[in-house]
């Protein structure tokens, strides 16, 4: 054990005399309140990963009830474009130019519709109208993506952190990674209607909450800790990006002529798969 | 600044907490100045006001065109001008009567206007070359150049920027008109059309009204405030406290971002930044003290500020007010100087082939 500074003797006196209410409030509030102490808690319990995901689910569970209640808030204070969706939808289904069209063309009738009902969801999105499919796509992407990233950081992670030389398992870490998750919870505040959080605030906190479980399972340096915590996003950086060039180049090779107008350019080689 | 409360306030667990709850206090008042806007906000038009305004515009231009019309019938063609005119003139009224409340409202800059016939003329001869190019369109929907400027003027568009638009979108006026012509649409379906819109726009207001609707959207604008505010001053915070780290500082990271958001309590003094001009009300020289003032205040809470940073940061990683110092150089440092030269760097060697 390190030996306390003079401040953080002084500090400790302070702490007792004030009393830790903190004690008795829930390990998402603490872990919310960068209260590092909860991860260890939770790391070094019999089942943390079970422990963990209850957790997460119950962070996930409070987002996606103010995701749904500040959509239904937010559809009181839209224009409700349902009405004058139809009313030029009716107008343009009555032109001449329609009726010939569909006339014409068996698919037109189809098509028409399906982009017109494109359109005007492209529209409401433009102008921030909270739309069913939004919520639903939002919500699903949320949960589905923050459950998959969880347990694919926490292996990502552990791997590194295991390499810088700590001792904690992929369970003990992802049981305290899941309360890193904590932040989410700010989403709450988009509940009232043109609230907004910036994913430039949310990125960032949810690094210093993974910094903070990855240094308290792990008990690594803060070099090594700091190296564990961006070691996934550089791994999952580069991964995503081969695949998107690769996937990308495989996409245009079977397009014909493009390998040749590149080639025109002089600029690139001939890519051959 | 008191030494024993900042560390108190970092150095206890409690003490993030509070901190948290200030910041977010502190931003909300800093950034109060935005409900005075609210009478602005609640004097914009609401949609079926806006089409109202743009049916009122159409028919006095079409009764215009009538009325000349209809004297050029009856042989009466030294009366065409005076009708015209007075059709301009009371198309142009609402037009200039916005302009004579912006110039009321003009605060510094404005004067900067520029108002000689030289450039009145460019102006001029600039906007009738951009209307003489969306002649086509106009030709499309049958209405004279003169016709189509008054629908772009009631739109609030500029001949100008229709052809900017077009040309983003990689169309051209001849094709445009030609899809217009194609759609064979009369002017009595566009006129129901306007009719069956306009009622669907009444029925489609929110469900809490236009305007108490926009003052809830306002509030949840202010409502975001510490999270914008937050978002910004997070990473700089991060990069001090690896800064602060680096020359030996001690802080934990729970100490160090307690730190930076009591820092910010100064920045309380910025209320006054958002405060509207007032000037048709209380006078410019008023309305410049007022904002001269707002100013000031703002300009003594980021010194404030920057001097609270310097200490606390001291107090957060237990050294010198001159290390604090450094730790912030080496911050400004890597943010303005380092940061971009690595992106570019990074970004011209994956770029170049």
């Amino acid at each position: 054990m390190t030996e306390q500074t003079p401040v953080a003797a002084q500090a400790a006196v302070v702490v007792r005399s004030v009393g830790w209410r903190y004690t008795y409030a829930s390990p998402i509030t603490r872990a919310f309140l960068l209260d590092d102490d909860v991860y260890a808690e939770y790391a070094f319990e019999p089942a943390p990963m079970s422990r963990g995901f209850k957790s997460l689910l119950a962070i996930l569970g409070v987002v996606v009830l103010s995701q749904v209640l500040g959509w239904i808030f937010g559809l009181l204070t839209m224009p409700r474009l349902g009405g004058v969706q139809a009313a030029i939808y009716d107008f343009i289904t009555g032109l001449r130019w329609f009726e010939n069209q569909s006339a014409a063309s068996p698919g037109f009738v189809q098509q028409f519709q399906q982009n017109y009902g494109l359109a005007w969801e492209a529209f409401r999105t433009l102008i921030g109208q909270p739309t069913a499919i939004s919520l639903i796509s939002s919500v699903l992407s949320l949960i589905v993506m923050t459950l998959v990233f969880w347990l694919g950081y926490a292996a990502l992670a552990q791997m590194l952190a295991r390499w810088f030389g700590g001792e904690a398992s992929y369970k003990q870490l992802a049981g305290a990674l899941a309360l890193s998750y904590a932040p989410l919870l700010i989403l709450v505040v988009e509940l009232w209607p043109g609230a907004t959080v910036p994913v430039t605030l949310m990125f960032p906190l949810l690094l210093v909450f993974k910094y903070l479980a990855i240094r308290r399972t792990h008990g690594l340096a803060p070099g090594y800790t700091l190296a564990a915590t961006l070691g996934p996003y550089v791994i999952g950086l580069v991964i995503l990006a081969a695949l998107s060039l690769f996937g990308a180049a495989i996409g245009l090779n079977r397009i014909p002529m493009v390998g040749d107008l590149l080639q025109l350019g002089g600029r690139l080689p001939r890519i051959t798969f | 600044m008191r030494a024993d409360t900042l560390t108190l306030l970092i150095k206890t667990k409690l003490g993030y907490g509070w901190a948290l709850r200030m910041f977010v206090i502190v931003s909300l008042i800093a950034r109060l100045g935005i409900w005075f806007g609210l009478s602005q906000v609640m004097a914009q038009l609401t949609l079926v006001e806006g089409l109202d305004l743009a049916a009122g515009g159409v028919t006095t231009v079409e009764s215009a065109v009538q009325g000349a019309l209809s004297d050029a019938a009856s042989g009466d063609v030294a009366a065409i001008p005076g009708t015209l005119l007075e059709g301009v003139q009371a198309q142009a009224a609402p037009l200039l009567g916005q302009l004579g409340g912006a110039l009321a409202g003009l605060e510094e800059g404005a004067l900067a206007v520029p108002n000689s016939a030289e450039g009145g003329d460019a102006t001029a001869q600039a906007r009738a070359a951009a209307l003489a190019k969306l002649a086509p369109i106009a030709e499309g929907i049958g209405a004279s150049e003169t016709q189509l400027a008054d629908i772009l003027a009631q739109a609030d568009l500029t001949p100008e920027e229709v052809n900017g638009l077009l040309a983003r979108f990689n169309l051209d006026p001849d094709s445009v008109s030609k899809r217009l012509a194609a759609l064979e649409i009369t002017v009595d379906e566009v006129d129901s059309l306007f009719a069956t819109i306009r009622a669907a726009v009444v029925r489609a207001e929110p469900v809490l009204g236009v305007r108490p609707s926009r003052v809830i959207r306002l509030g949840g604008d202010w409502l975001s405030t510490p999270m914008a505010f937050a978002s910004n001053w997070l990473i700089i915070g991060l990069v001090l406290l690896l800064a602060a780290r680096s020359i030996g500082g001690k802080g934990s990271v729970r100490e160090h971002l307690t730190a930076i958001l009591l820092a910010t309590a100064p920045t309380l003094l910025m209320v006054g930044l958002l405060i509207p001009p007032i000037a048709a009300g209380a006078g410019i020289p008023m309305a410049l003290a007022i904002h001269l003032f707002a100013r000031l205040l703002a300009l003594v809470g980021v010194i404030w500020a920057l001097i609270l940073l310097v200490r606390i940061v001291a107090t957060a990683h237990e050294f010198s007010n001159w290390r604090a110092l450094g730790a912030m150089g080496l911050t400004a440092i890597a943010l303005v100087l380092v940061l971009p030269v690595v992106l570019t760097a990074a970004g011209s060697f994956l770029l170049a082939f």
